[in-house]
């Protein structure tokens, strides 16, 4: 049992535990205000405590690879949308730095641990649930929810603990240490980048979190009105599409604009979208929408579908439905919903499971690959493949790499049309067809990313012609990275940020009411920018090198099938990425000052 | 000249249909003037969708899938399409 200790900051609990799963010895670690300040929660606070622990030495698989669950000053406050942590590691998918975030009770019951972050070392010596309940941290038995999906084994634990504690589990995928697997918690997922591998590689097949311990507030009558304020915008047109259509609203004008990934991003529209649509979908499906903890938007949309004759539900986002349709050109929509569930059941990141077997498919159709069954357009092959993946069954275990180790398996020059940057498949944002966004995915620091950079913002605005990008374009794709790490580390849902008139102001005015500070927009664009720094030292320390900023060679090589219009050469983005570069302070190679490869 | 407007996301919940042409006494027209035809015929367009007489910030508008005009001075020419979507087009 560990010592009780008074909070001393506002917002914060000024201490993060670190848990090593090999012996069950916890040990407490101070915050300092000053790194609390430069690094606010969240992606930036785990990024720093990565470096503290020099996580980039280990394989991400290893025993001694750290992983940060790390909360924020605002998690439990009134704040709309605030219920959220980031789970921060080193990438199996991509050796570079990973951040997912997510929102549920596991966030607030996290912070009420008395911890402003949990890192999580070693391997527990069989499967295990880690629980912390404040001061006393022990770790149980999990072979019974060995092989469960991540919401049964949830209920088990339910049962098991009680409703005063939360939890964040692992599928099968984690289990498999699918390279791509996600961490979940009462419905919702930390999907990229494989952080359910990390924690199944540690044996910790759920994390346990219960607590009573709240941060305290500067100025609680401020903060309920701003949060009051907040909350009444949240309701208003800036989340009107969330509200009624979900993310997968982007589905009909994508695919207008020819920025919709289809066929392996062979193309950029899929005659059969219309079918994919929530318009469609919304009058094929009873449907329902759900909140994240905490939220009042609701961007959930749950289809009701019939599975092997019974009733079941389904979620839909764009991401999956891009991934598990169109790019497999899977036009079903009982399919792709049930392709969606099945990732959900097994844990697993859609988008980098879509991205892996669209590529199989190309492979296949090319003559690299045998499996004359994953054919496009096949949406038995589609479910059969996550089934596969999800069991780690024949084929499955290979697809379970990631499109860029499969690539690298199968040569050919294969890995020029496997859809992905730094090993992270691409997102549904067509780079031909969206040329800032295509900046934003090369020298994203998790690789290609549609959530640390929203550079496709800047390619909807009139500032830019998105087909043909200029060097002034790079400035505006950092503005929109900056926003993101506050957004990721404060941390509050992206789905707000309509609603804000002047972003960094409110934020700062936000951090201040519950903190007492007094940052300035200034302050926090700063801290923005310092925040991607350590990102980027932290790969710098895994080895990245220039190379890496770049897109697969097919996006530098050929026009869109479907719009030649839509092109883009490795002169064009090799000059963006080193506008990039310079405009974030770094040298032209995107080198730290004072860094170079290897320090 | 005939434009055709094509709705996508709120705009296409608000007018109730996903697109139209609408014909005009001109060779050319402002953008802005297409989309006050627009709002002329659909109230709740108006309403939802607009602000001070021009589409609100939460709104924007893409010419022949190619240009977007957020501040609606662009031009439109006989055979164009004019897009009116969400402007939110994160997911
Ligand atoms: S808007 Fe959606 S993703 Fe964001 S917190 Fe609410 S329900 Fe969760």
């Amino acid at each position: 049992m560990l010592e009780d200790r008074v909070s001393k900051a506002n917002g914060y609990h000024q201490q993060y535990l670190e848990i090593n799963v090999s012996n069950g010895v916890a040990t407490r670690h101070e915050l300092d205000t000053t790194l609390l300040q430069q690094s606010i929660g969240g992606s930036g606070l785990g990024t720093h405590l990565l470096l503290e622990h020099e996580s980039w030495k280990h394989d991400p698989l290893a025993a001694e690879a750290s992983i940060v669950f790390a909360f924020s000053p605002l998690v439990g406050s009134p704040l709309t949308t605030s219920a959220k942590f980031a789970v921060v590691s080193r990438s199996p998918l991509t050796g570079r730095i990973n951040d997912s975030l997510a929102s549920s009770t596991f966030a607030i019951a996290g912070k009420r641990t008395g911890n402003d972050a949990l890192l999580i070392k070693g391997r527990a010596v069989s499967p295990s649930i880690l629980v912390i309940e404040e001061n006393q941290i022990s770790l149980k038995p999990a072979e019974h929810l060995w092989g469960l999906s991540a919401e049964d084994a949830e209920l088990q634990l339910r049962e098991e603990f009680g409703n005063k504690f939360s939890f964040a589990v692992i599928g099968p995928a984690g289990e498999q240490l699918v390279r791509y697997a996600t961490i979940s918690h009462s419905g919702r997922h930390a999907g990229r980048g494989g952080s359910g591998a990390v924690l199944g590689a540690k044996n910790i097949k759920a994390v346990a979190v219960r607590g009573n311990q709240r941060a305290a507030w500067h100025d609680t009558e401020g903060l309920i009105a701003q949060a009051r304020n907040l909350s009444q915008r949240s309701f208003g047109p800036a989340t009107e599409k969330y509200r009624e259509l979900g993310t997968a609203a982007n589905v009909l004008i994508f695919n207008r604009l020819n920025c919709l990934p289809t066929r392996n991003f062979q193309k950029g529209s899929f005659e059969k979208a219309g079918e994919l649509s929530p318009e469609a979908m919304n009058i094929a499906h009873e449907k329902i929408r759900e909140s994240c903890a905490a939220c009042t938007i609701g961007c959930t949309h749950v289809y009701s579908i019939p599975v092997d004759g019974r009733p079941s539900r389904a979620r839909i986002e764009y991401e999956n439905l891009f991934a598990l349709g169109p790019l497999c050109e899977v036009s079903d929509q009982q399919t792709v919903l049930q392709a969606s569930q099945l990732c959900d059941y097994y844990g697993l990141d859609t988008i980098s499971t879509g991205g892996t077997i669209a590529f199989a498919m190309e492979c296949v159709e090319r003559g690299f690959l045998n499996e004359t069954w994953l054919t496009f357009g096949n949406g038995d092959a589609l479910l059969q493949a996550i089934h596969m993946i999800g069991r780690g069954e024949g084929i499955g275990v290979r697809l379970a790499q990631g499109s860029r180790t499969l690539a690298m398996e199968l040569g050919n020059n294969t890995i020029a049309f496997a859809p992905q940057v730094k090993g992270l498949e691409l997102p549904g944002y067509e780079p031909r067809a969206l040329q800032t966004m295509a900046l934003g995915f090369a020298v994203g620091t998790r690789g290609a990313d549609h959530n640390r950079s929203g550079a496709y913002e800047v390619d909807f605005s009139e500032e830019v012609d998105r087909r043909n990008a200029k060097v002034h374009q790079a400035r505006l794709a950092v503005e929109t990275e900056d926003k993101a790490a506050i957004m990721d580390s404060l941390i509050l849902c992206k789905f707000l940020r309509g609603v804000f008139d002047d972003y960094f102001a409110e934020c700062a005015t936000m951090l201040n009411l519950i903190t007492g500070w007094r940052l300035e927009s200034s302050d926090l664009i700063s801290t923005a920018k310092g925040i991607i720094d350590a990102k980027k030292r932290f790969n710098i320390l895994c080895g990245w090198s220039p190379e890496e900023d770049t897109l697969p060679e097919r996006m530098l090589t050929s026009a869109l099938a479907d719009d030649r219009d839509a092109r883009l050469n490795r002169e064009t983005l090799e000059t963006l990425v080193t506008a990039y570069n310079l405009e974030r302070g770094w040298d032209e190679a995107g080198f730290l000052p004072g860094s170079s490869a290897g320090t | 000249m005939k434009i055709t407007i094509e709705y996508y996301g709120i705009p296409r919940q608000r007018v109730g249909i996903a697109s139209e042409t609408y014909e005009f006494d001109r060779d050319e027209m402002g953008i802005h003037d297409v989309i006050r035809a627009v709002a002329s015929k659909h109230p709740a367009f108006e309403k939802h969708c607009m602000d001070d007489g021009i589409v609100n910030k939460h709104m924007t508008v893409n010419l022949n899938g190619n240009q977007f005009f957020h501040s609606e001075d662009g031009i439109a020419r006989d055979g164009d399409a004019l897009l009116i979507l969400s402007m939110d087009a994160g997911g």
